[in-house]
């Protein structure tokens, strides 16, 4: 069980690590250290309340993501995700199911 | 009768009054080399730039990443005014308060930049806001969201009179009982390499280069055109019976607004000064004012040839007698050239000069124009009480507009 656990931790650390810079470079978010007020990218960032993503960029991160990660989002489902741990959850079990 | 009771600013002078003061105290330029290299793509070197803003200071960031400079300037200037004044605008009738702002060029610089990404790149990579964002009225609507001003939201655009007239409008809503309250200012961000350019090839930049502060000369006979500059100033204009019921400090009142346009070229002026002088006339009308009345005159001064010698002839033309012992000068040498939003700073220009009685100079005037003869201030500021004083602006169109400012 624990190792299960471990091995989904890590599955989805790995795929934050591959989400983060798709989400940095598509909202233009500086990542500057002299801008202290700028959000950092974290499992708990709502990509509506902390970022203001709208529903063009939304379209647009879809895309990206598919793309990256080589998946096929259902786009009310992917809708209903606003925070990064839930894309996280939600791209690792589309990988696992292609 | 309506009184100024709010002032915010983000000029190359810093943020707030205190540091535009300061520079108009000490006749101090804001301005910088464009490359600390000494060497630029353009003929000219330099610009007054607002210095160390980062708007996540004021604004969080999900609130700013859409909006252009022009319009993260023009909100935190605005949101400055409103703190200022200190009025609850939760309180506030909603239907009695509006909004005019003013810019030449508004977003121009996303729109430069997305052009830049869609010859190199590829259409996928343009920013989907561009037409949202980027257009010319866009931070009059994310001023009024900033806000929450649901009555109206304007944006003015009439080149570098947009700043006079978005505040004379504001000035006539209250003076004809329409609204109490009219938040009104100009923002503009210009610093960007197609604007400068074009500039620079319509040959009204100084390109004097070397010595930034010394670039620009209004009515100086050496004078060779403006800085470009950029910035924001909001001013709170409400009822002065609305300002003394909640106990507002008044800086000033607005007295006196005229505007109208030559009809005539799109950038030269007429050549008698004809629609300056009548702009001064009807300001002067609606104040209640007579021409030996002004204590001070802010001009348009951009330090080009053509504008400063018709400037001088329409003073001459509108102030008939009193022209000569009427003290003018030019600012822009200061702040830059803001182009829409000049008027705005120096409407601030102008109620400074009355709260701290003084006359801000004409820095850089080294040589006398036989063009130019009147009273410039050249370069010292000088104490002198000031009672009413003028703000000129003119836009391309030919659209002259000018400002009554009188102490209270």
């Amino acid at each position: 069980m624990n190792r299960d656990r471990d091995i989904n931790t890590s599955k989805c650390e790995e795929i934050f690590d591959q989400l983060k810079p798709i989400v940095i470079g598509l909202l233009k978010i500086p990542q500057n250290p002299e801008f202290k007020r700028y959000p950092e990218i974290t499992m708990q960032t709502d990509l509506i309340d902390d970022l203001g993503v709208d529903s063009v960029e939304t379209v647009d991160l879809v895309v990206s993501i598919e793309r990256e990660f080589k998946i096929k989002f259902d786009f009310k489902e992917a809708a209903s995700k606003r925070k990064i741990f839930q894309i996280v959850e939600y791209i690792a079990q589309l990988k696992e199911h292609k | 009768m309506v009184v100024v009771t709010g002032i915010g600013i983000v000029a190359p002078t810093g943020l707030g009054t205190e540091g535009l003061l300061r520079s108009l105290r000490k006749g101090e330029s804001a301005a910088t080399e464009l490359s600390s290299s000494g060497k630029s793509v353009y003929p000219a070197n330099h610009a007054c730039r607002v210095q160390n803003f980062n708007p996540t200071d004021f604004l969080s960031f999900k609130n700013i990443r859409h909006m252009t400079r022009c319009s993260q300037l023009g909100v935190v200037a605005a949101k400055l005014a409103v703190q200022d004044s200190a009025l609850d605008l939760s309180q506030v009738d909603s239907v009695r308060i509006e909004m005019y702002e003013g810019t030449s060029i508004g977003g121009m610089d996303k729109i430069f930049q997305n052009h830049r990404i869609f010859l190199e790149k590829d259409y996928t990579e343009l920013d989907p806001h561009v037409p949202i964002s980027a257009f010319v009225g866009s931070a009059s609507g994310e001023i009024a969201i900033a806000l929450g001003v649901r009555c109206r939201s304007i944006t003015i655009c009439s080149g570098s009179a947009s700043a006079n007239d978005a505040i004379g409008l504001g000035f006539e809503r209250i003076s004809s009982r329409s609204v109490d309250i009219a938040i009104v200012g100009a923002s503009e961000a210009p610093i960007i390499p197609e604007i400068i350019a074009s500039f620079c090839r319509t040959g009204v930049i100084s390109t004097r280069n070397g010595n930034p502060k010394a670039a620009c000369r209004p009515f100086s006979k050496d004078r060779d055109g403006f800085i470009l500059g950029e910035g924001a100033a909001f001013l709170v204009l409400e009822s002065r019976e609305h300002a003394k019921a909640r106990g507002a400090h008044i800086y000033a009142e607005l007295a006196g607004y005229g505007s109208n346009c030559d009809a005539y070229h799109m950038v030269t002026p007429h050549p008698e000064g004809e629609g300056v002088c009548f702009a001064i006339k009807r300001a002067l009308a609606a104040a209640g004012l007579v021409v030996g009345d002004i204590d001070y005159v802010n001009a348009h001064g951009t330090a080009t040839l053509t504008n400063d010698k018709v400037e001088t002839v329409a003073f001459k033309r509108a102030f008939g007698s009193f022209a000569s012992q009427i003290p003018i000068s030019s600012t822009k040498p200061i702040t830059g050239h803001l182009l829409g939003a000049s008027g705005a700073i120096e409407a601030v220009v102008c109620t400074l000069a009355i709260n701290h009685s003084f006359l801000p100079p004409t820095i850089n005037y080294s040589e006398p124009d036989p063009d130019c003869d009147l009273s410039y201030v050249p370069n010292k500021a000088q104490e002198k009480d000031v009672s009413v004083a003028l703000s000129c602006n003119y836009g391309f169109g030919g659209k002259n507009s000018v400002l009554v400012f009188r102490k209270c």
